[in-house]
Parts: structure tokens; sequence; C-alpha cells
């Protein structure tokens, strides 16, 4: 369709009038599309924007108040502990996430029986609702009648007590982390596994290359690229981690681990302050933005584009 | 990829039509919320068929509640009402988003904490039309229950159940330890110590259970020791008192020295709803509307007043049922209130046995609905009662002291310094 337009456009009258038409009928066909995201979408987008300039409970009008929002956003204590856990949260994540799913994805991609077993054993958990997951963790990390802890006290190892303490909750929220999302990532680096020429594993062997240098030099490399991907998507989706901690960390109206999200939550839902919340999330879309615009300009020193 | 006719339709233009779009939509649908109305103004019912909606949360009232709407259907047989059940940890959230959608229950249940917040926002119908010579008589309802629901002057709702705290106790663990059963005769001490005696880490059995509920814990013993939750004019939070701190040290002592369930472990296991009726608590502070599930428990169950501190105390709350200011039948609203707070409707809830009903001299059903327990202490509490202060500033002061009591409890923060943290979480949103 691009192509018709644009002949059209430098075409005499008759092209043009068709062209018009054709055009008018492509506005046509994607009107349900567009209309869809227009009221769902930009409307609300644009909604969001708007009130994240107001004081605004959701009982009464909103009431203007300029950049009141944004800087007690720069002041908020809380905004900055529920920043610092979900930073907290993020980085060994990530960086565990993409180790793991790394390691598990060239497991499986060798000739190992019952390989397609385990493949779908290590996805399945992508598919679960994360609040089903929460609950089953939660009882799995539960310090008097869970499986987790009477283990390590078999063993006579030290049992914490996971999700009650601040510190050790951040461990077992990554681990639930780890565990349910390590799958997509596997099947991504098993695609780019996939797109590596045998060849090139061979020519690497005939010059000597023994597996961890084949790894180091070929492999390594010419993954960067599904790397790159997986680090940004998981960056986003990480930094807005909410379900795990609504269901895992809360007790009786407390959380002993707010993450951004949830604080925006509780603000808006809880606390009645619907605008400043709005307030905080545009905050939040503005930090996602810088750290994949600061992941795209960094990728030019280590992504190997073949 | 983008195909080149997009660029008629310009970034700017896009953007700027769903600006100009969402302002649209901000100014049509905001101010349908807080339409200020009062009963005197509103058409009374005039008899045609009309449904409304009725919202609640607690699911053990579903077929009590049943039964009152068969009941009211009798009496008007042309309204219809459709219960809708939304759980507790979902109601408020749902509330907020229908009321400013503009789409919201007609008739529904409020708590008092959430009172001064919706009558203040406009979103509640004042009720006074049916109060009185209206046909409500408020003096049928205790004052600290009729006070809830009032806000400058305006009632906006009649209670229709309340609660006060007692201790529930395991009679077989008692029976085991060859330990006598609480009484009237019980004070912190005799708590304490009967505590210890109990506790037995090997099978599994805790002698107290102090849940994380404020209503259902802390707030109690502070009022035994003589403290408060707020100051007079209610701007401040005083529970930095010496006699509020005295209370927070009491407590956190059974968290440390593991005569009550930890924190980490009520994380997943709520004492109230698994520890004790399944036999590993002894005794449990618990509300009244624990009694009828605790009456179907496994474990034989029975009550007992809360042992006394300095003086005797529990608080007390209720429920109330209110109505939407922006409902298209509030004629057909102010019946059903109307009619939920007599006698009849009132009955069928205390015979269902799950909550005591609000209305004075009706109470006997309910304790009749679980005769193996001695609920009568749940009625006498309502002499030395409290009522929790309620702020115009809503309730997020209770979670500020609740954040800092459950450290304390978790041994995050010293006990001691217990009530100084939270009187000063408080006092930043007061």
């Amino acid at each position: 369709m691009a192509e018709t337009v644009s002949a059209g456009a430098s075409g005499g009258v008759l092209g043009g009038r068709r062209s018009r038409q054709e055009a008018a009928w492509g506005y046509l066909l994607i009107a349900p599309v567009m209309l869809g995201f227009a009221v769902f979408f930009l409307i609300a987008l644009g909604a969001s924007f708007y009130l994240s300039f107001n004081k605004w409970d959701m009982l009464t009008s909103p009431v203007f108040n300029g950049l009141d929002n944004y800087r007690d956003v720069w002041r908020d204590g809380e905004f900055r502990e529920a920043l610092v856990n979900t930073l907290a949260i993020t980085i060994p994540h990530i960086v565990l996430r993409l180790i793991c799913a790394m390691g598990l994805a060239m497991a499986l991609n060798s000739n190992i029986r019952f390989r397609s077993f385990y493949r779908m054993l290590f996805f399945l958990p992508v598919l679960t609702m994360p609040v089903a997951i929460g609950t089953i963790w939660k009882w799995l990390y539960d310090p008097a009648f869970g499986p987790i802890n009477s283990f390590l006290r078999r063993f006579g190892l030290p049992e914490p007590e996971w999700l009650s303490n601040p510190r050790t909750a951040i461990a077992a929220v990554v681990i639930v982390l780890l565990w349910s999302g390590v799958g997509y990532d596997m099947v991504i680096y098993l695609a780019g596994l996939q797109t590596i020429p045998r060849e090139y594993y061979e020519a690497a062997s005939l010059d000597g290359a023994g597996a961890w240098q084949r790894f180091r030099d070929v492999t390594l490399p010419l993954l960067t690229p599904t790397i790159f991907f997986l680090s940004v998507i998981g960056i986003i989706y990480s930094l807005q981690v909410f379900d795990l901690v609504y269901v895992m960390t809360r007790i009786d109206q407390t959380n002993q681990l707010p993450t951004v999200v949830y604080y925006i939550y509780e603000e808006g839902f809880r606390n009645f302050r619907m605008g400043y919340a709005i307030s905080v999330a545009w905050v939040l879309l503005l930090m996602i933005l810088v750290f994949t615009f600061i992941q795209f300009r960094l990728q030019r020193r280590w992504v190997n584009y073949v | 990829m983008v195909p080149k006719f997009s660029t008629r339709v310009n970034r700017r233009s896009l953007l700027g039509a769903a600006g100009g779009a969402s302002a649209l939509a901000l100014t049509g649908m905001l101010p349908k919320i807080g339409s200020a109305q009062d009963a005197s103004a509103v058409e009374p019912y005039n008899g045609e068929e009309v449904t409304i909606t009725y919202g609640f949360w607690d699911m053990a009232q579903e077929a009590a509640i049943t039964a009152q709407l068969e009941a009211f259907k009798v009496h008007f047989p042309a309204i219809t009402v459709e219960p809708q059940i939304v759980p507790w940890g979902d109601y408020w959230t749902k509330l907020q988003t229908s009321l400013s959608g503009g789409e919201s229950f007609d008739v529904f249940w409020i708590n008092s904490a959430s009172l001064p917040v919706y009558a203040s926002a406009g979103a509640l119908l004042p009720i006074d039309a049916v109060v009185g010579d209206g046909g409500v008589d408020l003096a049928n309802f205790a004052v600290p229950l009729v006070e809830m629901y009032g806000w400058e002057g305006v009632q906006y709702g009649i209670p229709r159940d309340f609660d006060t705290i007692a201790l529930f106790y395991n009679k077989d663990i008692f029976d085991a330890a060859g330990v006598a059963y609480p009484d009237d005769t019980w004070t912190w001490e005799t708590f304490r110590t009967v505590s210890e005696q109990l506790t037995d880490a090997d099978a599994g059995i805790w002698g107290a259970g102090l849940q994380t509920s404020w209503q259902e814990n802390y707030y109690n013993f502070i009022y035994q020791n003589g403290g408060q939750l707020l100051s007079e004019d209610l701007s401040t939070s005083v529970v930095d008192s010496p006699e509020a701190s005295e209370a927070f040290v009491y407590l956190t002592g059974f968290f440390a020295d593991e005569l009550t369930p930890t924190i980490a472990i009520q994380q997943s296991n709520p004492v109230a709803d698994t520890l004790f009726p399944a036999g590993n608590v002894a005794m449990l502070p618990g509300g009244s509307f624990r009694a009828g599930t605790y009456g179907q428990a496994d474990a034989n169950i029975d009550v007992a007043p809360l042992p006394q501190g300095k003086e005797r105390a529990t608080v007390t709350h209720g429920l109330a049922n209110v109505i939407w200011s922006g409902g298209a039948n509030p004629g057909a609203a102010l019946e059903l209130v109307k009619w939920l707070a007599g006698e009849e409707a009132e009955t069928i809830l205390g015979e269902s046995g799950a909550t005591v009903p609000a209305h004075a001299g009706l109470q006997q059903p309910w304790l009749d609905a679980n005769p193996d327990m001695n609920l009568q202490v749940f009625i006498d509490a309502l002499e030395y009662a409290h009522k929790v202060p309620d702020p115009v500033v809503g309730f997020e002061w209770q979670i500020k002291i609740q954040e800092v009591v459950i450290e304390g409890f978790a041994g995050n923060i010293p006990a001691e310094e217990i009530g100084a943290q939270a009187a000063a979480a408080a006092n930043e949103v007061l």
C-alpha cells in the first residue's frame, strides 16, 4: 500500500485520485483498530498526563496544581525507598537471569535426552499467572511449615524469615522472578544459538579452539544481540514489578518491600492521592525511557550485528 | 515500514486530537460523582419496577443477605435488589473506581474509617429524611455506632451490626494441659503466664495468637492501659504516651519469646483464619464476627472477656449501609436502607449467626445461633468499648502506625521505640 501511495503522490491526476481513494480505504480499514487505540490508549494517556498535574482523590473533581506533584515526588522519601527496593530487585534479577538462561539454553541446545520435555518444563512458569506463582511461593517460604526452611533445618543451616525481613525478602522475590522468567529468556537464547552457523564452530575447532574458547570467541559475541534484547525487555519488565510483592510481602495493609508500582497503587487507591500516583507513574515511565536510551547508547560498544 | 500516508496525520495533530479528546472525556465523566443532594429532595419511591444494586464484601454473610433481600422483596415486590459481593481485598478499589466512573452500587457497606472520606467528597446521600419521623429511630442503636456514620451534623448511614473483641480459646488445649479456662478475673499477667504454660514448640502449639490486625490486637491493649490513639481534637497521635508504649512493649514480648506465631509465620498463615481454628493456638483475641466461623470449626472453641489491664476495655466498630449520591433510584435505595435498619432485617441477620445485629434488643437470635459459646461476653463488652477515632483526613494514620508496629513485632526495631516512631509516622499524615 505504501508503494501505491508514494507512486500516486508523484503521479498524474488520474493516479492522484486513485491513490486518494485507496488511502481513504486504508483509513477506513484501519479505523476500528485506530479507534480502539485512540480510546483505550491515546485518550487515556492524555488524560493521565493531564491528571498528573492535578490534585485528585477520584471522588471530587481534579484541582490543577501545576508542578506540585512532581516537586513532591522529588522530595518523597517513601518514593525513594520504593525506588531503591525496585532497583535492588531489578539488578540482581536481570544479571542472574541473563546468565542462568544462557546456561540453560546451551545445555538444552545440546543433544541430551528428553530435550523438548526439559524445554517445556522450564518454560511452563512463564505461562503461569504471577499471582498464582506468588501464592505458591509464599507457602514454600513459610518459616514454620514451608518445605524450604524444613529442608534447611534438616541440614542445620540458618533459616531465614524470608518474607518478613526486607533484606531476605529481596532475595526471595528475586528467586521467584528468576524461576518464573528464566524460561522465556531461555527460549530467546535458543533461537539465538540456532542462528549461529555450525561452520563457525568447525572452523574454530580446526584452529585448535577448546570448548571455553569456542564459547568466548564464537557463541558469546554472536549472542550479544540476544543479550541486548533480553536486558532491555527484562529491565522494562522488572522496574514495573507489582503482583509478586503485592501477593508475597504484604501483611495486613503494610508491605515490607514496597516497589514503585506498589507505591503508585497505594497512593492512588488507598490514600486517595490519584493525581500524585499518576505523576509517580510518569516519573517511572521517564526512568524506563532513560534506562532504555542508555542501553541503546551503550550497545554500540558491545553488541555485534553480523 | 511506516506507511507513507501516515505523514498526513502527523504526530502533532494526533497528539492534539488525543489531548482534546482526553479533556472532553475528563470533563464529561468527572463531575457526576458529587451531585450534592439530600434525601428530602429525593423523589420518594413511587412503586415502579426498578433494579438497584447492593455492594458488600463479607462472603460469610452472603446467605444472611440473600435471606434479607428475599424478605424485602415481599414488602417491595417492584424493587429488585442485586447483591454484589466484592471481596475485601478489592472492595475499596472497586468502590473508588466505580464512583469515579459514574457507575457504582446504589446501596453499599461502609466502615467508619471511610465514612468521612466519602461523605466529605459528596459521594454519599444524606439520609436525614428517613431518620426520626421518616421511620428509623436512631435511639435503637448504640450511640458510638450512630456517631460513626454522621459527619458534620448530617447522618449518612444506619449501623447494621457491631463487633467487640474478646478472648477466644481452644478448650482442648487447656484440658490437655490441665489449666483453668480464661475468665473475667484475668489480667495481663495471667494472660502472659498462661501463654507461657501452654506454648509447646515441639507439639506446634502457641499459647497466644496475637494477630497483625490493629482492631483485634494492640488498640485494645492501649485502651486497657489507659492510653489513647489520638488527641482530643484528633489532630495528633498520642501512641507515644507511656501508657501506649507500655502496651507495645508488653505485646512485643509475646513475639520475642515466641508465645505467639511470629510475623514471618503470620505472613502466610493468618492466625485467626488458619492456625487457631486448626488447633495450633490456644488463645486468640478476636472479634465477634469470627464467632460464626468458629462455631463450625473442628477445634473446641469458647470465649471469655479480654484480660484486663489497668482497666477493662475493648474497641468496637460496626458497619453501616449507605447510599451513593449519584444513583438513578435514590428513592428505592432509601426504602432498602430504611428496611435493613428495621427489626425484621436485623433479626434475619442475627439468626444467621454471622454477625451481631446493631438494633437494640435483637441480639438474642445471634446468641442462639451459636449456643455452645458464651457469646454474651461480646455484648457485655459494649459497656466498656471505645470507638476508634476517625479524623476527616481518612485512615492513613492507622496504616502508618501499623507499619511501625509490625516492624516492632518482627523484631526489626526495639519494642521501647514503637510508640514514639508510630506516633511520629502517624503525625506526618494527620
